[in-house]
């Protein structure tokens, strides 16, 4: 079809007027009321916790003081997390997983009734947090405000529905039982959406259940036991959380056989003791697998919650747990105090050099680190060019060979030279284009996590991925030339040639009929018709060989051309991020100079100095050996 | 000029489909995208589990495959499973629900007609690209409209993955 307006999808969408419930992906996050919340619960806090904590309430006060003076606003929302997990007297067990490994089966299972509808698509959108109450009720408590539902089946629905699908919906949904097992223990489970879902936000929603829970537990399907997601979720999202107690829990042996429930149960073990955590296993189901009958089954399971409930250690690892944060903290806000008290020390001209001294330092030191960095880049993206390289000579043989053969069958070379060979080219090299992209796209992708787990971790700074295609369409799908060949038409010549071998035995048959001898007059023309065949045979093996050198001639010139340019692309990428990358370490540095000569500068007032010096000796203090 | 409606059941009852589409696949809602000034049509096939009210599962696609307007003849073809891009996605695990919240209104009839209007949008866009009558800003919008109201939300994804142009413009959040 001809296309006059093939523009139309490289024009800018016109702007007309917005659909109905046109808004922009994510809506941006609503502040949270921490100041008049943190009022109220801080004094609530403190009634609650032990006589001792009343330090840890002094030290997260003076860690916000810190957090506010230096700049830092994250911490001061992880202290607001913390106040709330201190806040919490019950004892919260978060049931976090992947999508469809039965946590809310599981808290149904626990609480011995199903108060959590549960489905075969991920229905928990938000996490349920299920605990005591003196009536049955749900509420859903969202940043501004909450909402209370009456307990019906259809209520389920009605929540879906306001919930949507699209990760947006924030906050949590409190479901309150009348149920003894909740009453008579100060516990709440919590449900949690799974890490792996589509929905944007599932993992941040499980992630933030784990920092304000006394127990977690992680459910495993034993039918895809152990995938490297959840062992990656196990080792960054429960364990580096400093949760308290942790329980796995084998969910689904009914679906196995009996021969392979032990073997998934030792495999996962296995997997579990590598960790060298004492990680406890446990089974959903009781009765199920020999040997386990202590650990299986929600009576086991929820006898070892409440066993970890009414130890007396629960509070004192609660503390720990927040002694360890604030430990951390405080180590992050001495290193920066230190930074600034180490400029103020010094006097005022030797401080002037001081700080141009350290500037010289740090930016020599951070160049031969942006050099280093850079050299691996680059290093990275030359291995690119051999592995590009490698691929194409192995794809440009296997595509020579591909098309000789199909030449070795044709009949008529030229009309194969100009119709078929340039499609197959076409879509030889599109296939090419696409596998060159698709990996040069995953190495482009690990290459820049590295960079950027490197960035982070030295300079606070991500380099964002280019969304450039490496692999050009234009160049491997665009019109090739092809050598111009003047090949003879051997339908043509073929169907000439046994016309004409009719008309000579056609012609020998009555000439030599006339003298009696119409059998040699055959034998000629037959003759004649085989030796023009052989003729013609040996006319279009002739065109083949032609044609096969000149298909080993020019291919590796138009694979040499388009590798050229992915590497021309693949290398601009590369520099693109590398560039991205002395931009954002340059900026770091800007900030790093700029403290020290705010330090500098605020280095004349004696004061200071000393308020800086008690300031790290207090938080050197809170660290934790 | 062929209509789409035309087009997709010389694409059902294709070699194509009939060869290396696995049986019981349903095709996606037809998006175009121009390639090398060629017209394409680009689809994708994916499988779904009847299930009473409104609780049919729409699993991930397995193929995504484009054909050259009017001919049907293909250009690519990707199975997902094995495409690196789509590492990530866990095949058995269906990816949404059909009927989902924005059809939820609509009627069997309701919903054909509404399909049936996507279709007709789409011969006028075809029509212009063309260079035929004019496509308006409010041809657009229904256009857009229309693709947003019937796309099961679940497989947005896989649109975008599918015909990323085409989404660009037509897909509104």
């Amino acid at each position: 079809m001809f296309l006059k307006n093939k523009d139309f999808f490289a024009k800018p969408a016109r702007v007309g007027p917005k659909a109905p419930g046109d808004q922009p992906d994510r809506v941006p996050e609503e502040n949270h009321t921490a100041e008049p919340d943190g009022q109220k619960t801080e004094t609530a806090t403190m009634v609650q916790l032990r006589v001792q904590d009343e330090q840890l309430q002094r030290d997260m006060a003076f860690l916000d003081a810190c957090s506010r003076e230096t700049g830092r606003p994250e911490m001061h929302k992880q202290l607001s997390e913390l106040r709330d997990y201190l806040k919490n007297a019950r004892f919260t067990v978060a049931v976090v997983g992947e999508f469809n490994r039965g946590k809310s089966t599981l808290v149904n299972k626990l609480l011995g009734q199903d108060v959590i509808p549960v489905s075969a698509l991920p229905s928990t959108l938000l996490p349920i947090r299920v605990e005591g109450g003196h009536r049955d009720e749900l509420i859903w408590k969202k940043p501004g405000g909450e909402t209370h539902y009456p307990l019906k089946p259809e209520t389920w629905d009605t929540l879906e529905e306001e919930i949507g699908w699209d990760g947006k919906a924030k906050g949590e949904l409190v479901l309150r039982q009348t149920l003894p097992v909740l009453q008579q223990n100060e516990l709440a489970l919590l449900d949690t959406p799974g890490t792996n879902s589509q929905v944007k936000g599932d993992l941040s929603m499980a992630e933030e259940a784990l920092s304000g829970c006394d127990c977690a537990i992680l459910t495993i399907a034993a039918v895809a036991p152990v995938s490297e997601s959840e062992l990656r979720f196990l080792q960054e999202g429960i364990l580096t959380k400093k949760v308290p107690r942790i329980l796995v829990v084998l969910t689904k042996l009914d679906l196995l056989s009996e021969k392979e429930r032990e073997l998934v149960i030792r495999n996962v073990q296995a997997r579990l003791d590598s960790l060298q955590e004492g990680l406890p296993l446990y089974l959903s189901q009781s009765g199920l697998v020999p040997g386990w009958e202590e650990k299986a089954g929600p009576k086991a399971i929820w006898d070892q919650l409440t066993a970890w409930l009414r130890e007396s250690d629960h509070t004192y690892l609660k503390c720990q747990r927040a002694h360890g944060l604030l430990s951390e903290m405080a180590e992050e806000l001495r290193g920066l105090y230190a930074c600034q008290l180490e400029v103020l020390e010094e006097k005022k001209e030797a401080r002037r050099e001081k700080v141009e001294e350290k500037k010289r330092q740090l930016l020599g030191n951070s160049h031969i680190q942006w050099d280093q960095l850079e050299i691996e880049m680059l290093n990275r993206c030359n291995q690119n060019f051999t592995w590009i390289r490698e691929m194409t000579e192995e794809r440009q043989q296997d595509v020579i060979e591909k098309l000789t053969l199909e030449l070795s069958h044709t009949n008529n070379p030229k009309d194969w030279w100009e119709k078929d060979y340039p499609y197959r080219m076409k879509m030889e090299m599109i296939a090419l284009g696409n596998a060159l992209e698709s990996n040069l796209q995953s190495f482009y992708t690990r290459d820049l996590g590295w960079l950027n787990h490197v960035l982070q971790e030295k300079y606070k700074a991500i380099v964002p991925p280019q969304n450039q295609r490496m692999a050009d369409k234009g160049v491997f799908r665009g019109a090739r030339s092809q050598a111009e060949l003047s090949l003879e038409d051997m339908h043509n010549t073929r169907l000439i040639s046994r016309v004409g071998t009719g008309v000579v035995t056609v012609a020998g048959y009555l000439l030599f009929g006339m003298m009696g001898l119409s059998p040699l007059g055959m034998a000629v023309g037959i003759g004649g018709g085989i030796v023009s065949e052989l003729f013609m045979n040996r006319r279009v093996e002739e065109q083949r060989a032609r044609l096969g050198q000149t298909i080993r001639t020019e291919l590796p010139g138009v694979f040499s051309r388009c590798v050229e340019t992915v590497e021309k692309n693949v290398r601009e990428t590369y520099r693109d991020a590398i560039g991205n990358m002395q931009k954002a370490c340059q900026n770091w540095a800007n900030a790093q100079c700029e403290a020290m000569e705010k330090a500098r500068q605020q280095g004349e007032d004696p004061t200071k100095a000393q308020a800086i010096r008690q300031k790290v000796e207090k938080l050197a203090a809170m660290i934790q050996d | 000029m062929i209509s789409i409606q035309e087009f997709l059941k010389n694409v059902n009852t294709g070699h194509v489909v009939r060869s290396s589409v696995p049986m019981g696949l349903g095709k996606s809602l037809p998006m175009l995208d121009i390639a090398d000034d060629r017209l394409l049509v680009t689809l994708f096939f994916y499988r779904s589990i009847l299930r009473p009210e409104d609780k049919t599962l729409l699993m991930p696609p397995e193929i995504i495959a484009s054909f050259e307007y009017p001919g049907a003849r293909l250009v690519t073809f990707e199975t997902l499973a094995l495409s690196r891009r789509f590492t990530g996605v866990d095949f058995r695990k269906p990816a949404g629900l059909f009927r989902h919240e924005a059809i939820r209104h609509l009627d069997r009839e309701a919903y054909m007609a509404e399909k049936e209007r996507y279709y007709e949008k789409l011969n006028a866009l075809i029509a212009y690209l063309g260079g035929g009558e004019a496509f308006t800003q409010q041809d657009e919008d229904e256009l857009a409209r229309l693709f947003t109201m019937l796309a099961e939300p679940g497989l947005y994804p896989y649109y975008r993955a599918a015909c990323p142009q085409f989404c660009e413009r037509f897909l509104r959040k």
